[in-house]
């Protein structure tokens, strides 16, 4: 059988495709595979936070400085109106505790090159006048962002087909082909097709191709629930987040299970999307793949929200969803090779980091491909 | 296959070698000239009153704009026979810029009439704000249309279609028309749920309640699907709207 | 354990089918609440100010209204209570998400009929967005209800019953009905219906659809056209009527929100409307807990939902064990045979074939290992 392209991506989400469009920037003739459609899974269910403040100093820090360096230029780039938005970010500190935390992170983040300010609440509400003013205060930094993650995936689908590259939804991949030990090709509904390099960029789902070779994927789904408001005008400068948020992801061990908010790892993420709707969010669950929305998580998602920004108490919700995101024990991406597997690449466990580390996810994976 | 060789419409790399920087738009008005192939034609280069297009002795040679003497008069757009001279203003707000492009078809818009902005192709790109129609003497019968955009599409917009009077708008309250539906189908959206991704059909106050029906008959019309294939999106609350604080005074604890 | 408050039966919809539901159920030691989202109960019975069809067991010759008032008494002479300007939001497994009175409340049931209803189908022709194109269904309530008039000279687009009965009282409100128009090539509703309104000097045009509407920010003159064989509009056929507003009363599509998230099985019935869900003779679904009735089966009309509500009244109850069985049977099988009734003769034949399908689909479905069916 015939090889059909030079490398196959696995996942239309935004790291898929991605891969797809920087491994085709590269040259290389790339064939995108979907069961679903572009951005139907976790990327068309989650915020668009390219939010730097909250990466731990290191290479997940590394990495998403130079993702943010590869978004101010993407719009351009692809050609395609991703909604991005430079708006800067804001981590909310309720408390003095909480402060002490961010103050400790902040310290490593500067060292690392990353400018990052811990404001008083009133200096914090000078700029962002509907936070409640009996927080503590806020991380301000300028280099936070936002984008329309469905936006992205579709701008980078469409790039990637301009570049020759095939993007095919409706495809389900339902296992990698084997050759004399090494990952030459993936069978499908539709047949099977052969390739260098298989790209497995199927989130939370990935797991499941590597399984029947005796390989455990440490990526779980971790659940998050979040409400859309009507439209609005303009009132939210800045994407939001709080300080529950880092302490579900870094100190899960802080965490009251009595407690209905913690128990759900309920974080506070707000953006104010192109389109005048809030996004507000966000629970952090493990629920296996249910994808409903729960009662208790919208109701503890909207409280948490209303603590923070009592302005919003008379806005309207319209509507509810959630997307699964794709944990790691250690909050890390996991990308590159895998042993025993050669011609596997992994582009998968990005949990709340995917749209931050999209594009750079994708500029390394074309680069390993070289 | 790309470039205005084999399509008709400046490819990137072309894009890229005419575009002035965006810190240039930033400052204010400034010409783009898309001209890439050695015309014999000089125009240009007479209209511009200080001096800022160059093309030289040999008229062959592309023109070349020098962004500090260029003010953004706009006198070159209308000069050029090959109308391919358009402005770009990004100076004038944070989240809109402003492009200027000739336009020879009647009917011509009005002042603050919004209209669909294309791009090379003509395709659609972004709605956008007609700010100015100018049709003065001196622009020879090519009138001039001034657009306000979203400033992320200002490379991207290039001329503008008036939306129809005839259009039909299946999502009234995300103002998506039956053509754009049509189109997200033909590009691959085969369900609801799809068609919503990519248009923001349903995404509205209303949820779908009143379009989700006109959406799936379209599809249905364009695949061939059975309607009784066609699924309305997720059901997830509130299927109604409610007040965040309603929804924050609830302690389900399941 | 949520907090909140627990019932036997909660009943979703307060119109004939959710207040029939309620009353067999209460009237079987049920202690069962209707939830309706309206400041009003009653549903659509309110606005429908003409006589009912049908026989007298089904209070036919009775106006609608007053079938209304005469159901609310009975209800609350059996102790239902009813929460209005209540709207459930959201359904989690047996209990409801409810916003009453600007308070959100979660109420756990043991088992929940879903009368929801059916909404207007919308259209889409050139100007249908400009102000002044109407449901059928919103004018009724303005003029029988609020006692507006929305508009002074109209035309109807769809000659069912609901299309012809609009424009007959429109012109008992004192409006002038320019014209119905239907796209099919005959009338859709009774033809007595169709006679009240020619008799006032209205012409009903067969084959016939609206091109467009035409205006400045509101609608000032429609332009109709005849269809060709190939369906098609026929340029030339174009004319012009002044009418500054239009009803459209294009069918009615089951009100299945609910129903999706609860996430029970669906069937696809064009007779009835669309999706609905997949039920059983005792208007029972897939869900042990979920019952079903009235619009949300199938768009019929208030008879025979006030039937079916009571038929899941009846068995909800039972499932309970409040009744017993034979009991049951014997008050179920009166019903079924006044629904029969009800869908006879010729303009009954499309739904009563649509129903018997549900309940083959129902059986076939159940039959091949649905082990959630559990009547």
């Amino acid at each position: 059988m015939n090889k059909q392209a030079e490398v196959i991506v696995i996942g239309g989400g935004v790291i898929g495709t991605s891969v797809a469009y920087y491994a085709a920037k590269a040259g290389k003739r790339v064939v995108l595979l979907d069961r679903g459609d572009i951005a139907a899974g976790t990327s068309g269910a989650c915020d668009g936070f390219i939010i730097m403040q909250s990466k731990n100093p290191g290479p997940h820090l590394d990495l998403a400085m130079q993702s943010a360096a590869l978004y101010r230029n993407l719009t351009d780039e692809l050609e395609y109106d991703i909604e991005y938005m430079s708006c800067g970010g804001m981590i909310v500190a309720e408390s003095e505790k909480q402060a002490q935390l961010l103050q400790g992170l902040i310290a490593k983040q500067k060292q690392a090159g990353l400018q990052v300010e811990l404001l008083p609440i009133a200096q914090a509400r000078r700029s962002e006048p509907l936070l409640a003013a009996d927080l503590w205060g806020a991380a301000y930094c300028a280099n936070d962002a936002q984008v329309n993650p469905i936006r992205l995936a579709q701008g980078f689908a469409q790039a990637a087909r301009r570049l020759g590259a095939q993007i095919r939804p409706g495809v389900e991949v339902q296992a990698l082909l084997v050759e004399n030990g090494r990952v030459c090709g993936v069978k499908t509904g539709q047949g099977e097709l052969r390739a260098d390099y298989i790209v497995n960029a199927t989130g939370v789902w990935a797991p499941a191709l590597l399984s029947p070779f005796g390989i455990d994927l440490p990526i779980k789904p971790r659940r998050g629930q979040i409400l859309v408001t009507e439209p609005l005008p303009p009132m939210l400068n800045h994407v939001l987040l709080c300080a529950c948020y880092l302490i579900a992801k870094y100190h899960p061990e802080e965490l009251d299970p009595t407690d209905r908010q913690h128990r759900l790892g309920v974080g506070l993420a707000v953006e104010q999307t192109a389109h005048g709707s809030l996004l507000v969010g966000s629970t952090r669950e493990f629920a296996g793949f249910d994808r409903k929305t729960t009662l208790a998580g919208i109701e503890a998602v909207a409280q948490h929200a209303r603590r923070i920004l009592p302005a919003l108490a008379k806005v309207n919700i319209i509507r509810t969803f959630a997307g699964l995101r794709p944990h790691t024990p250690d909050g890390l991406p996991i990308l590159g090779p895998v042993a025993g597997l050669p011609g596997l690449i992994m582009a998968a466990g990005h949990e709340g980091d995917g749209i931050a580390l999209a594009p750079i996810t994708g500029q390394k994976v074309a680069e390993y491909l070289k | 296959m790309e470039g205005v060789k084999l399509t008709g419409a400046l490819s990137a790399d072309e894009q890229a070698s005419v575009f002035p920087p965006n810190e240039r738009a930033e400052r204010g008005p400034v010409a783009v000239i898309e001209c890439v192939q050695q015309i014999p034609c000089n125009p240009c280069e007479k209209a511009c009153p200080f001096g800022a297009i160059e093309v030289g002795p040999d008229i062959t040679n592309l023109p070349r704009l020098d962004l500090d003497k260029c003010r953004g008069c706009g006198l070159c757009l209308s000069k050029c026979p090959g109308l391919a001279i358009f402005l770009v203003d990004a100076s004038k707000s944070a989240t809109e810029a402003l492009v200027m492009f000739p336009y020879e078809y009647l009917p011509l818009p009005a002042p603050d009439e919004i209209v669909d902005g294309v791009d090379r192709t003509g395709r659609f790109v972004a709605k956008a704000r007609v700010v100015k129609v100018d049709t003065g003497a001196q622009r020879e019968g090519t009138t001039i249309v001034t657009l306000a955009v979203p400033k992320q599409t200002m490379h991207d917009v290039r001329s503008m279609r008036l939306v129809a009077p005839g259009e039909v708008f299946l999502c009234r309250c995300c103002e998506v028309s039956e053509t754009e539906v049509r189109q997200a189908v033909r590009e691959g959206a085969k369900t609801v749920a799809a068609v919503k991704m990519r248009t923001r059909a349903g995404m509205g106050l209303c949820q779908g309640r009143t379009c989700r029906r006109l959406i799936s008959r379209v599809i249905a019309e364009e695949t061939g699907q059975s309607p009784a294939d066609i699924l309305p999106p997720t059901s997830r609350a509130p299927v109604r709207t409610l007040s965040l604080e309603a929804l924050a005074g609830g302690d389900d604890n399941e | 354990m949520a907090t909140g408050q627990t019932f036997d039966i909660v009943v979703v919809g307060a119109g004939p089918a959710g207040l029939a539901a309620a009353i067999e159920a209460a009237k079987r030691g049920a202690r069962t609440l209707v939830v309706d989202e309206n400041n009003k109960p009653g549903g659509q019975l309110f606005k429908q100010i003409h006589k009912f069809f049908g026989s007298h067991e089904h209070r036919a010759g009775v106006r609608g209204y007053d079938i209304g008032r005469q159901l609310l008494d009975e209800a609350a002479k059996c102790g239902v209570e009813v929460w209005l300007d209540a709207v459930v939001h959201g359904l989690f497994d047996s209990r409801l998400a409810v916003l009453h009175a600007g308070r959100q409340v979660t109420v756990q049931a043991g088992r929940i009929i879903l009368a929801t209803g059916a909404s207007e189908n919308a259209v889409a022709f050139p100007g249908s967005t400009l102000p002044g194109v109407m449901g059928a269904g919103a004018i009724q309530t303005m003029i029988n209800v609020h006692r507006v008039l929305p508009g002074k000279r109209f035309v109807m687009l769809g000659s069912g019953n609901v299309g012809l009965i609009v424009c007959y009282q429109l012109m008992q409100a004192g409006a002038e009905v320019l014209a119905v128009v239907e796209a099919m090539p005959s009338i859709g509703g009774y033809g007595v219906h169709a006679a009240k309104i020619r008799r006032a000097g209205v012409p009903i045009l067969v084959g016939t659809t609206i091109s467009r509407v035409v205006g400045q920010g509101k609608v000032e003159a429609v332009v109709l056209a005849t269809l060709g064989p190939d369906g098609r509009i026929d340029p030339q056929s174009e004319r012009t009527l002044a009418a500054d507003t239009v009803g459209l009363a294009v069918g009615l599509t089951p009100l299945t929100e609910l129903a999706w998230m609860a996430g029970c099985e669906f069937f696809f019935s064009p007779k009835l409307g669309g999706h609905l869900p997949l039920h059983d003779e005792n208007m029972l679904t897939s869900l042990p807990y979920l019952y079903v009735a009235g619009d949300i089966t199938g768009v019929e009309e208030a008879s025979t939902a006030m039937e079916e509500g009571r038929l899941a009244g009846i068995a909800a109850a039972e499932s309970l064990g409040l009744v017993e069985a034979a009991a049951a049977a014997t008050d179920k099988a009166a019903v079924r045979q006044r629904i029969d009734v009800l869908r006879s003769g010729p303009f009954g034949e499309g739904r009563r074939l649509a129903k018997a399908e549900i309940l083959q689909q129902q059986a076939l479905r159940s039959g091949q290992g649905g082990e959630s069916w559990k009547a």
